[in-house]
This record gives structure tokens, sequence and C-alpha cells, in this order.
């Protein structure tokens, strides 16, 4: 057998176990949207644990990670400062979130933000920045996997066909099972991601340099302005601080308001799962250690690829790794860029049908159930079309989104929070806040100390927030208090309703 | 805008008795105690100097390549120290307040 068809093969049997599993995973779980959207409210920790990590390191893990690391140094750092700062508030507002979900029936964020702050036009907003958001996250994801299958299989398997294959994988699993498809593949693929990771990241530096401290070593002789901070930017200069620091507290502002991620509260089985889920998540984080690792491998390697996010393929290529472990690590990009991909499918078209259309047009279980499905078939084909077909670059988007997805911290903090917040503040906060994120995103220049635009949103939109609301009229103390009293155990929780 | 799917029936709204939220405040039911409340305190507080340590400037003095820990840049090692700490903390507090 030629080295590729050994290659296609290892990759060939991790997608068929992928499939099985996701197929088998939802025969638990009720026809409900309640199911679909969030397995029944079921996840125990394992399902926790794995979902949490591999939703959030994706195709980027295995490819950006490296290349960020390779070409920008230190700067690279920062994803790993981030994480850890980022769950942690989940550890207080992931069970109070989850509490409102079983109470008032919440199955996404907005429903959430928009129970306590009532506005069909928030919600429609809400909805419409999400899926914005996860269209390019979702190509970058499909562009990943094709990249990979293309480069390891010396081209034998098109770019077309490896995104093809492996998002007609993900598609039928979440046709069908839904997110309880979502939670048993993530288990698969996280432990695959988990150990493809250290098992490189500690191999490649051993077998080039003789271990991990030589290859610093040599790196600092070398190139030692990648060894300390701020690093580099994108095109080579030196970073600056502000950007640096201001990188590290936007993102971990925004990681929890990504919809998809924040959703998950509601699959928990239980308030003290989600606590254990925060708890644990630093082990997970640990795994760009060796991401990094692989990265700085490529300072000191001898040939360069075509592009830095190219780095961990091309030396796992040049380096004539025996076919098998060509074919696992195709497997782990595989899984890291799957196990991102079905939550963005799977949460563009849920948030779509509860928060972009439900509000607006009364419709069953049954028919939100199969709108949701028609849905997931619908962005992944517009996914694949402008990723693959098109290749068009929406990276641009994806980089605005993450100061937008910021500007949801507010409205989420003051949901839980604050009594005196009103719809009329949250609102003037997020379009304020939004506006000046946007702004500055494409006027970088005017951005004082180099500050990412969506700290600079987030100025603005609290300011507006806290203005507006306490210039309108106070909600009625049992709807506020619903929310805000929302603990465990809480009996005004219990007993108040959410009044539109 | 009409209440989410399965928001609960208005009449229970309206069999809401204010005395309820006195004790509705904290964790289980019941006032949390001074040392429960120390406790958020401190690991809130521990995070935010997390923050800081990471970010500019309480990271300069650290941001420095020798000696290698582990194999690795002093820096690196400074940020991975932080999640396993970061860890820790969790695990510590987590544990404290279930045999509260």
């Amino acid at each position: 057998m030629e080295r590729w068809q050994v290659v296609t093969a290892v990759v060939a049997g991790y997608l068929a176990v992928t499939l099985f599993i996701g197929l088998f995973a939802g025969r638990r779980v009720t026809k409900s949207v309640a199911g679909y959207v969030a397995a029944d409210r079921g996840f125990g920790l394992l399902a926790m644990y794995f979902v949490t990590g591999a939703t959030i390191f994706s195709a980027f893990a295995f490819l950006g990670g490296p290349g960020w690391a390779y070409a920008r140094g230190a700067a690279a750092f920062y994803i790993l400062a981030y994480g850890v700062l980022g769950i942690i508030p989940w550890y207080w507002i992931g069970p109070r979130a989850a509490r409102l979900g079983r109470r008032f029936g919440f199955v996404t964020q907005a429903q959430l933000v928009v129970g306590r702050f009532p506005s069909r036009g928030l919600s429609a907003g809400l909805a419409i920045v999400s899926v914005l958001a996860f269209v390019p996250y979702l190509m970058l994801q499909m562009s990943g996997a094709g990249i990979v299958f293309e480069a390891v299989t010396d081209g034998h398997v098109s770019f077309e066909l490896g995104a093809a294959v492996a998002y007609g994988v993900v598609l039928i699993y979440v046709l069908r099972s839904g997110v309880a498809a979502i939670g048993w593949t993530n288990i698969f693929q996280g432990v695959f991601m988990l150990t493809i990771a250290w098992t490189l990241g500690i191999y490649i530096p051993a077998t080039l340099y003789g271990g991990v401290g030589p290859m610093f070593e040599g790196i600092a002789e070398a190139r030692p302005e990648l060894l300390t901070l701020p690093g580099l930017t994108g095109s080579g200069e030196p970073w600056t601080w502000g950007g640096f620091s201001s990188a590290i507290l936007a993102s971990a502002i925004g990681f929890l308001m990504w919809p998809h991620l924040f959703m998950k509260s509601y699959t928990a089985r239980s308030d003290e799962t989600l606590r254990r889920t925060v708890v644990l998540f630093p082990t997970f984080q640990l795994f760009l250690i060796p991401i990094f690792l692989i990265g700085f491998a490529g300072v000191l390697f001898p040939t360069a690829p075509p592009t830095s996010d190219f780095i961990l393929p091309h030396m796992i290529l040049e380096t004539g790794l025996p076919a098998l472990v060509v074919g696992l690590f195709c497997a782990g990009a595989l899984s890291a860029s799957m196990s991102t991909g079905d939550a963005l499918l799977h949460g563009a078209a849920s948030i779509a049908v509860e928060d972009g259309i439900r509000p607006f047009l009364r419709i069953d279980e049954r028919r939100a159930r199969l709108a949701m499905q028609i849905l997931v078939v619908v962005v992944g084909a517009l996914a694949y079309y402008l990723a693959v077909v098109l290749r068009a670059n929406l990276v641009q988007l994806l980089l605005a989104a993450y100061g937008v997805v910021d500007q949801l911290a507010p409205p989420v903090y003051a949901a839980l929070l604050w009594r005196r917040a009103t719809t009329a503040g949250v609102l003037a906060g997020l379009v304020g806040g939004t506006a000046t994120t946007v702004f500055f995103f494409f006027n970088g220049a005017l951005r004082p100390w180099d500050i990412h635009e969506g700290l600079l949103g987030l100025v603005v939109n609290v300011a507006l927030l806290v203005g507006v609301s306490l210039a309108t009229a106070p909600q009625r103390e049992e709807h506020s208090g619903a929310f805000v009293d929302a603990r465990a155990g809480s009996e005004s929780a219990e007993r108040a309703a959410p009044v539109a | 805008m009409t209440p989410p799917t399965g928001a609960s029936p208005p009449d229970r709204a309206r069999g809401h008795d204010p005395r309820d939220r006195t004790r509705g405040h904290g964790s289980h039911g019941r006032t949390p105690g001074s040392a429960a409340r120390l406790r958020r305190t401190l690991v809130i507080a521990f995070f935010l100097v997390y923050a800081i340590a990471v970010t500019f400037p309480g990271v300069v003095p650290f941001n420095r390549i020798f000696p290698l820990v582990l194999g690795l840049p002093f820096v690196l090692a400074w940020y991975a120290g932080w999640v396993v700490l970061g860890g820790v903390v969790l695990v510590v507090y987590h544990a404290a307040e279930g045999a509260d």
C-alpha cells in the first residue's frame, strides 16, 4: 500500500468511528426542541468537560496556534493567558443561567437576555450577530479540514473532497442527533486532540533537537526576540504591550459570551456538573503548551512552509514520519476542526430558529425542530459554498466578531446581577458598544495605546447601559428579582415569572 | 415580546411573597455564612491578581528567557504556572464549598 493510502485509511477509520458515535448518541434524547438543542439538560461531567474544551479549541489550535508561535513567538502566549480567566465567571453565572433555563425553558443565550429585557428587536439582533459571526468561523473550520486532508494525502484527496467528507459526517450526526451527537463525538474527538497534541509536542522537539530545553537554547541564540513579550505582529514588527495585554482582557471577557459556548450552560445535568467543568478546564487549557512547542520547533527547521499556518503539516511531511503517525495527526486536526464546527453549525441553526424566528412566528415544537434541521443543511451548504467553492476570505468578519461578542457581556451580566438595568439601557449599550467596536476595527490606527477595539466598545457599552437604565423607569421588582435572585435554591426565582 | 416557552403561569407570579426573598439569598436556600462570602471574595481577588500578573505591567519582571523551567523559557513557564495555580485554587475552593 502506498503511503497516502495508509494515511487515508487511518483518517477514514477515524471518520467512521465518529459517525458511528454521533448516530447512536441521539437514541435516548427526546424529539423535542430541548432534546435537540440542550440534550434534555442531561450532560454529565465527562461530556461537559470535552464539549467545553473541544468546542473552544478549533482547527485554529492545530494550524493557527503553531503558526502564531512560529511566526510571532511569545505573542502567542496571550492565547494561553486568557482561557482560565475567561471561564471563571461560568462557575457562578453558569448555574444561574441553567436554573433560569429549567424554570422558563430557555435553551439559548438570547432567550435569557430577552427574558429579562423583553424586546423582539433585541432577540432578532442577537440572532443576526450570532449567525454573522458563526458562518466565517465555520468556514475556517471547513477549509482547515480540506487543507489538512489535501496536504497529508499529497493531493490525492482534494481540498474540496476532504472538506466535503469531513463535514458530510458532521452534517449527518448533527441532523440526526443534535447536541447529543456533539456531546458524544466531542468526547472522542477531545481525547484524540489531546493525545495527538501532547505526543507531537514532545516527539517533534525531541527528534529534531534532542529535547525541549535544547530547542529553546537554540532559539534563544538565533532568534531571541521570539521568546520575550510582547512578541511580534503578523508582519514581523515588534507587537505593543497595549495590543498584547488588551487582547488578553478582551478575549477573557468575550470567552463565555460566544453564544454556542454559553448555550452549553443549558445542556448540563446539574449545577454541580457545570461547576466541576469549570474546575477541570485548566487541565484542557494546558494543551496549548505542546501546540506552542510544535510551532517553536519550526523556527530552526531548515525549510519554511508556504504560510506560517502550515508549519505543523510541513514538518510532519518533511521529517518523514511513519504514515500511521501522519494519519493520526490528520485525524487529530480533523477532530479539532469538526468538534468546533459541529457546535457552530448546530448553534447557528438553533439560534436562528429560537431567537430569529420563534419570537415572530408561532410554530410548534415539531416544526421548530424540523426548521433547525433544515437550517443545519442550509448553513452547512452556505459555509461550504463560500469557503470551498468561492474560497471567500471572511477572516476579517471573524476578527471583527471577537470585539462584537465582547459587547454581549454587559447585557448578560446585567440580566443576572443588576436589578436596575432596563431594556432601553441594554439596547442603547449594545448599539453604542457595537458601533464603537466596528468603528475602531476599521480604523485601527485611531485606537489609543493599540487597545483592542472590543474593550473600547465595552467602555461605551457600559456607560450607556448604566446611564440610560438609570434614566428610564425600573422594571417591576418581581420580574427583575426572578433573574437577579436566581441562585440555587432561591425561593423567589421559583415563584416569580418573567413578566413580558 | 411573549414570554419564552415554558414560562410559568402568571398565577405563580401573583402568589409571590416578598418575604421569600430573604430566604432566597445565597446558595442552597440559606444565607451564605461570612466564611463562604470571604472565600468567594478571596477567589475573585486571586483571579484579579492573575489578570495583572499575565498582562502589562505585571508580567514585565518575569519577561525573560533564562533560567529555563522544565525546558521552557521562563516567561512561558510563568504563564503555564498561572494556569496550573488557577486550577489548584479552583479545586480547593470547590472542595471547601462542598464541605460547607
